[in-house]
C-alpha cells in the first residue's frame, strides 16, 4: 500500500460524506497502526480483499454516528439492526468507490458487520495497516486499510 | 402503472430507495434482499423495471441481471452499485441492463436515472 493507495481511500471517505449531507468529513492524516492495537468502535462494517490485492478494510464509528447518518437517510428507526446495516453499506461504498481508480481486480466480499468488541484480530497480518480518521459533525470515525498489492 | 422491484441486500438501501422514488406512474411491488429472493418475487409480481444492487450474498447482481433477463428480456434494468470502476459498468450493460448509477446516490439522481430508463422506454 503506498500514498497513492491511501489517497484513493481517502477519497472515497470524503466524497461518502460530502455527497449524502451538507456537512463534509474531515478527513485527518492517515497513521500506521500496528497489528496488535485495535481501533473500534460501536459498529464496524468489514470487507475483504481478494484478487490483485489482498487484505481488508473496515469501517468503524460510534453509535450517535450511525443514528444520526440514518435520520439524514430519512430512516427513523434506529435499533441495533439498522445501525449494523448501515455501517456495512458505508464499509461496501467506500471500499466500492475505490475501484474507480484501483479498478476491477480489487475484489471486494459482502460486508462483515460486528457490534462492538470483536473476538477477532481485524487486521491482516501480512499488510501494514493505516487508520484513517473521520470527522463528520461531531463524531469521529475511522476508516482503517489493511491491504497489499 | 409501471411496477418496480428494488433489489439490494441492505434494508437501509432498499427503503431509501422506495422513499426517494417519485414517479407517479411507478409504483413499488416488491423487495428483494438477495438474486435468489429476486428472481422468486420477479416470477410472481412480473415488474417492469428493476434496481439491482451488485454485491450480494446468495446470488450476485450481475448473476442476477441475466437470470431476470432470460425470464422477460424486455425488463429495464438499472444497476445501483458500489463498484465504481467502468469496467462493472460496461459489463452490466453488457448483461443487459440499461442503466447504471454509482452509491452512494442522491434522490434526484436516482429518480433522474428511472426517468431515463421510462423515456427509453416510451420513445
Amino acid at each position: 500500500m503506498n500514498e497513492q493507495h491511501l489517497k484513493i481511500f481517502v477519497d472515497s471517505a470524503t466524497y461518502y460524506f460530502s455527497h449524502l449531507s451538507d456537512e463534509p468529513a474531515k478527513v485527518q492524516v492517515p497513521y500506521l497502526i500496528e497489528h496488535n492495537e485495535s481501533l473500534i468502535y460501536d459498529y464496524t462494517g468489514i470487507i475483504g480483499i481478494a484478487g490483485l490485492y489482498q487484505g481488508n478494510v473496515y469501517f468503524t464509528a460510534p453509535e450517535g454516528m450511525m443514528r444520526y447518518l440514518l435520520t439524514t437517510q430519512g430512516e427513523h428507526k434506529h435499533t441495533p439492526e439498522h445501525c449494523l446495516d448501515i455501517v456495512g453499506e458505508i464499509a461496501n461504498t467506500l471500499a466500492g468507490n475505490a475501484r474507480r481508480d484501483l479498478g476491477n481486480e480489487l475484489l471486494i466480499s459482502v460486508p462483515l458487520k460486528i457490534a462492538g468488541k470483536p473476538d477477532m484480530m481485524l487486521l491482516a497480518k501480512k499488510s501494514r495497516s493505516y487508520a484513517i480518521p473521520i470527522q463528520w459533525r461531531f463524531y469521529m470515525a475511522a476508516l482503517v486499510v489493511s491491504v497489499e498489492q | 402503472m409501471i411496477k418496480l422491484l428494488i433489489v439490494d441486500d441492505s434494508n437501509i438501501i432498499r427503503r431509501k430507495i422506495e422513499r426517494s422514488v417519485n414517479i407517479p406512474a411507478l409504483t413499488v411491488v416488491g423487495a428483494a434482499a438477495n438474486g435468489v429472493e429476486a428472481v422468486e418475487l420477479f416470477k410472481r409480481h412480473k415488474p417492469n423495471v428493476v434496481t439491482m444492487d451488485l454485491t450480494m450474498p446468495e446470488m450476485d447482481g450481475l448473476e442476477t441481471v441475466s437470470a431476470l433477463l432470460a425470464i422477460d428480456p424486455g425488463t429495464h434494468i438499472l444497476v445501483v452499485s458500489a463498484l465504481a470502476d467502468k469496467t462493472t459498468a460496461i459489463e452490466s450493460i453488457r448483461r443487459g441492463a440499461r442503466g447504471f448509477i454509482c452509491k452512494p446516490f442522491t434522490d434526484k439522481e436516482l429518480n433522474d436515472a428511472l426517468i431515463e430508463l421510462l423515456e427509453v422506454e416510451v420513445s
